[in-house]
């Protein structure tokens, strides 16, 4: 059982911060599907933070981030399902490109060493 | 008529008190560990993992279950003479303890509908096992009153006619591969929560967590009857989630009962996907619970993976199976 720490809630706002445009962006405005996108996202980003390791280059932390991302999107995918009912392929290729996109950018941080204090 | 089922519930209480007990009791008298653990897993994997071909058998035969139920018992109790020697004795409560378990759930899948009725019954179990392995019954006094109460629930316990569709959805709709597929993910639910169910809980109070056990199956049916499949899975998920994030005695009680919450939803699916085998559908779901009970200190999942993977199993299933029901999308 964990403690919610303050580091793993500035890299669930940080995704959210990448990822809530783009999803506005791809046709889905209304308030209330954007609040829920942003519980699903927060959820889903602290449970992945902490099952991570961490960071030590190796080979595992690299397969253990990749089972976790796409966890990450069946996760934010089923959750969001309860929201929207209606073009489930859209939804579903919306949460993945939001993904890969945030994904990227965190790589990125990570390579120029960019940590959150 | 619910008689049946109140019965079967005390009986399902009894049945695992008087292997608790009898465990407990050899226990007791044995100083070493090896013979211990052997014993216990003989008892797990007779009484878990047989229940699913004693369920295919009893599928031919239904109108073979009262008399199996009372079969069950006479197994249970002979199984508590301790003159047959522990091996017997783990033997025939492992025995009578799976045919128990099949027969019971068999007849409350096939006669009731709902998600209430099906977490009452494996709810009363919890309780048995902790009286027992803590020895605060005996297992004289379980035996006693096992006996009466499977004699009264032989006379009240009705004919089960196993049906070929279920009016909640419409197996005939989906191809087998889907059908297929859902079973294997309900059973990678149980699997999973198997090895997540008992936590690491230090508690001094050695009743809590049976009791939390039993809360949280019979929790996890009433709202899946108050709020529909669709909604519960999510209320799980939740529970769960915040069960996560704190620390202390009261989140990991949270998480334990969040993980037995999902018992009667998988059970009921199950037998949805094969709704003219309830023997079996039981007994498979129970026979993958074996490797969470025999490998749950050599292969530790983090609670994390096991919440999100049973949330996306459950939501999964039900978006494919459960067109029909209320609220379901």
């Amino acid at each position: 059982m964990h403690n919610l720490d303050i580091r793993q809630i500035q890299y669930a706002l940080l995704t959210i911060g990448i990822e809530l445009p783009i999803f506005w962006v791809c046709g889905y405005r209304k308030l209330s599907l954007l609040c829920y996108f942003v519980l699903a996202n927060f959820t889903s980003n602290i449970l992945l933070n902490e099952t991570l390791p961490a960071y030590d280059a190796s080979l595992s932390y690299w397969l253990q981030l990749l089972i976790g991302e796409l966890l990450v999107v069946l996760l934010e995918y089923t959750l969001m399902r309860y929201a929207i009912n209606y073009e489930k392929q859209k939804l579903f290729t919306v949460i993945c490109i939001t993904n890969i996109i945030s994904l990227g950018i965190g790589l990125v941080m990570l390579w120029f060493k960019i940590f959150l204090v | 008529m619910k008689l049946p089922l109140i019965l079967l519930t005390i009986l399902h209480l009894l049945v695992d008190g008087i292997c608790g007990a009898t465990l407990a009791h050899y226990a007791l008298n044995e100083p070493r560990l090896e013979p211990i653990v052997f014993y216990f897993l003989i008892y797990t994997v007779l009484a878990f993992g047989l229940q699913g071909p004693i369920g295919i058998c009893l599928d031919y035969y239904p109108n073979k279950l009262r008399l199996s139920l009372l079969l069950s018992v006479v197994l249970l109790v002979l199984g508590t003479i301790t003159t047959l020697g522990i091996l017997t004795q783990v033997i025939l409560i492992g025995l009578g303890n799976c045919l128990f378990h099949v027969v019971g759930g068999a007849y409350v899948l096939s006669k009731y509908d709902g998600y209430t009725e099906l977490g009452m019954f494996v709810a009363s179990g919890a309780i048995g096992l902790g009286l027992g392995l803590n020895s605060l019954v005996g297992v004289t006094p379980f035996a006693i009153v096992a006996i009466i109460c499977s004699i009264s629930t032989y006379l009240v316990m009705e004919r089960i006619v196993t049906s070929r569709s279920s009016k909640f959805i419409d197996t005939y709709s989906l191809d087998n591969t889907k059908i297929l597929g859902c079973v294997f993910l309900l059973l990678f639910c149980v699997l999973l929560r198997g090895f997540g169910s008992n936590g690491n809980i230090l508690t001094s109070n050695v009743m809590l967590l049976p009791c939390i056990f039993a809360l949280g199956k019979l929790l996890g049916g009433v709202l899946c009857d108050a709020l529909g499949y669709k909604y519960t899975t999510l209320v799980i998920f939740i529970l769960g989630f915040l069960g996560l994030q704190f620390q202390g005695l009261w989140a990991g009680l949270l998480f334990v009962l969040v993980c037995n919450m999902t018992m009667p939803l998988t059970l009921r699916l199950l037998h949805w996907c094969r709704v003219e085998n309830p023997g079996l559908m039981f007994g498979l779901a129970a026979s993958c619970l074996v490797p969470g009970v025999v490998w749950k200190n050599v292969i530790v999942l983090p609670p994390q993976l096991i919440l999100v993977v049973q949330f996306i199993f459950l939501a999964l299933v039900g978006f494919i199976l459960l067109t029909k029901e209320r609220n379901y999308a």
